[in-house]
């Protein structure tokens, strides 16, 4: 079962994507803020972050940096509420895989997540 | 200087002389035979070809003194036309005192001079307020595109010779003359870039404001220190005008500079205002339209869910879809904010409106419009951002598409103009026009004339044309269709914060083709 952690500081957020992965057969937890997220990423060991960018206490980039430093392999997704393009930009040189925009097609964002996971498998 | 003398006054100036030496010949001849016949009468026996050659030498002797004269008594005397000259200036000086525009001014005084006095050309040089370089602003006899680029520094030995020779004319040949080999060749340079043999300075008191330039049409027509003193009361008379008119000239132009400014700097700050809002309403709009949209799609979305109530579902695709469309407000409003400027790479334009076409064509299909599109053959690559041309050509079709209604016809056009490297994409439709009225605010924020639209899609699709240095218009007249022509330079100017192409890789969004869009 593929491992997927929802970072974003909006509960309702994280619960309904909780909800629609599941129904997926992934497995899914949720972080409500950076320090959450760092710590989840190390014990739950997840394949695929989905990462706010912005959030109240750790830049969602802060997040992004560490979690690769710890390890690379890890896909992350960035979700944004704006295209402000220095921080996709910055984003995407730190390593991200991909961003996505709210509001979110979750058919989109299912099919992503999936070709980020065969792509780990493809190269493991 | 003169103006064209006239043919009596050549023949009489030639004939008169030698009608008086004929008759003073002839009087000197009777009084010396006279003389000699009645008091040295052993004389008589000379040779009568001494006699012949002391009258030759006699005539030869006086012909210059008598030719003077009668130069003298036709020219001051009897045909006194020197004095329209003086007349001419004086009254040339008073027309350009009471003129002020400046380029008015100066074709005046170059075609007037150059007319009337007949000089090969004419040539009104005048010092640039904010600089120190003397233009010529305006030429008689020679080609506007060659003038405008004639410029003397303030250092260039022409200027500085008449600075020392202040307040007195420049000839060229005396000039030269003074000056040595090599400081004469610098010199003739300045003299052939004016084309003049002779420059006129303008002083406004310790000032030097200019210089008028003439070549005379011959040698014949060289001027004599008479007319250089005329040339230099004329030029004092009329250097005050002159400067006058730089003056004013020069005002309009900061005037013009300041209006540009002023309303561009008022166009940022609304652009400012705008960004700042609406990056303020994207974030906190963004989250709870994230939840609603996002709650809807798991329901639709579900596995193994019982089939919903025909209406439930409905209203479920109504929720995703309303929020997407309030989602589009800020989108569209951070379009053209400079939050937003995109990355560009080089594109093919052709493909773009391919891509936004097949985004579309479904919904064209249903609406029953007849699209047609005319791309032209080999269209070099543009450099730009996909997601705001798709933009561009995605509000221009549908605003098309809307206008003319089922049934209706819409033309694209794609072309390149060689000569300017400018892309020309026209829109037209067949639709029922706009008003002028209308017209008028058809690119202000938020108007719309449909009651589904935002208003914001003009506006933003002219946002995006000026950030790429373009243009956009629109003709319509009510009852005949509308044709919407963009201009865009190839080599567009850069982007305020244009950003390196991230990579392909980037993410996706949601087009709401239905939401409105003028």
């Amino acid at each position: 079962m593929t491992r997927l952690l929802v970072v974003d500081d909006e509960p309702e957020i994280c619960e309904f994507l909780k909800t629609f992965f599941e129904d997926r057969d992934f497995q899914v937890e949720t972080a409500g803020s950076g320090e959450a997220a760092l710590k989840s990423a190390e014990t739950f060991c997840p394949q695929v972050i989905l990462l706010d960018i912005k959030m109240g206490d750790v830049d969602g980039l802060e997040v992004l940096k560490k979690v690769k430093q710890a390890n690379p392999k890890v896909k992350v997704i960035m979700v944004t509420a704006l295209e402000t393009t220095d921080k996709i930009e910055a984003a995407m040189r730190l390593g991200a895989d991909n961003y996505i925009t709210k509001p979110l097609s979750l058919e989109y964002l299912e099919n992503d997540v999936r070709e980020k996971i065969s792509s780990l498998a493809a190269k493991p | 200087m003169i103006p064209s003398e006239r043919r009596p006054k050549r023949i009489l100036e030639t004939l008169l002389p030698f009608f008086t030496l004929f008759v003073l010949s002839f009087t000197v001849l009777s009084l010396a035979i006279y003389l000699v016949d009645t008091r040295f009468p052993n004389l008589v026996n000379w040779h009568p070809l001494v006699w012949i050659a002391l009258i030759a030498a006699f005539t030869a002797g006086s012909y210059p003194s008598i030719d003077q004269f009668y130069g003298w008594l036709l020219r001051r005397v009897l045909f006194p036309e020197r004095s329209q000259v003086p007349h001419f200036l004086k009254h040339l000086s008073e027309e350009i005192r009471a003129t002020t525009d400046l380029s008015e001014l100066a074709n005046l005084l170059v075609n007037s001079l150059g007319e009337v006095c007949q000089f090969k050309t004419v040539s009104l040089s005048a010092r640039e307020p904010r600089g120190e370089r003397y233009v010529v602003i305006s030429a008689h006899g020679w080609n506007v595109s060659d003038y405008r680029k004639v410029r003397l520094e303030a250092t260039s030995p022409l200027v500085e010779l008449m600075k020392a020779a202040q307040p007195k004319s420049l000839l060229r040949e005396k000039v030269i003359q003074s000056l040595s080999w090599q400081e004469s060749n610098q010199i003739t340079v300045h003299f052939e870039a004016l084309r003049a043999t002779c420059v006129v300075p303008l002083w406004v008191k310790s000032k030097l404001v200019g210089s008028i330039n003439l070549l005379a049409s011959s040698s014949e027509q060289a001027l004599n220190e008479e007319d250089l003193l005329m040339l230099e009361e004329f030029g004092r008379e009329v250097a005050p005008s002159v400067w006058k008119a730089l003056l004013i000239d020069e005002i309009q132009k900061i005037n013009r500079e300041l209006q540009d400014s002023r309303s561009r700097i008022l166009q940022n700050a609304k652009l400012t205002a705008i960004e700042q809002l609406a990056t303020g309403i994207a974030h906190e709009i963004h989250n709870p339209l994230t939840i609603i949209s996002g709650k809807a799609q798991v329901l639709l979305l579900q596995k193994d869910r019982k089939i919903y109530d025909e209406k439930v579902e409905e209203v479920l695709k109504t929720v995703v879809k309303q929020t997407r469309r309030a989602a589009d407000i800020t989108k569209k409003l951070l379009m053209f904010s400079r939050a937003s400027a995109s990355p560009r790479e080089k594109l093919k334009l052709e493909t773009v409106l391919e891509d936004t076409f097949s985004l579309i064509a479904y919904q064209m299909s249903l609406e029953g419009v007849e699209i047609e599109r005319l791309v032209a053959q080999d269209l070099p690559d543009f450099f730009g951002n996909t997601q705001e041309l798709r933009e561009v050509f995605l509000n221009l079709i549908l605003n098309a598409v809307q206008a003319t209604g089922p049934g209706g016809r819409v033309q694209i056009e794609i072309t390149f103009h060689k000569a300017d490297k400018v892309f020309l994409l026209r829109v037209r439709d067949n639709g029922p026009g706009i008003s002028g009225e209308n017209l008028e605010r058809i690119f202000n924020p938020f108007f719309t004339t449909r009651t589904d639209g935002l208003g914001l899609g003009l506006f933003v699709t002219q946002q995006i044309v000026h950030r790429y240095g373009g243009s956009i218009r629109l003709e319509s007249e009510p009852g005949e269709g509308t044709l919407v022509v963009i201009e865009l330079p190839l080599e567009p100017e850069a982007a305020p914060n244009a950003v390196s192409v991230i990579p392909e890789k980037g993410g996706k969004e949601f087009h709401d083709t239905a939401s409105g869009r003028r």
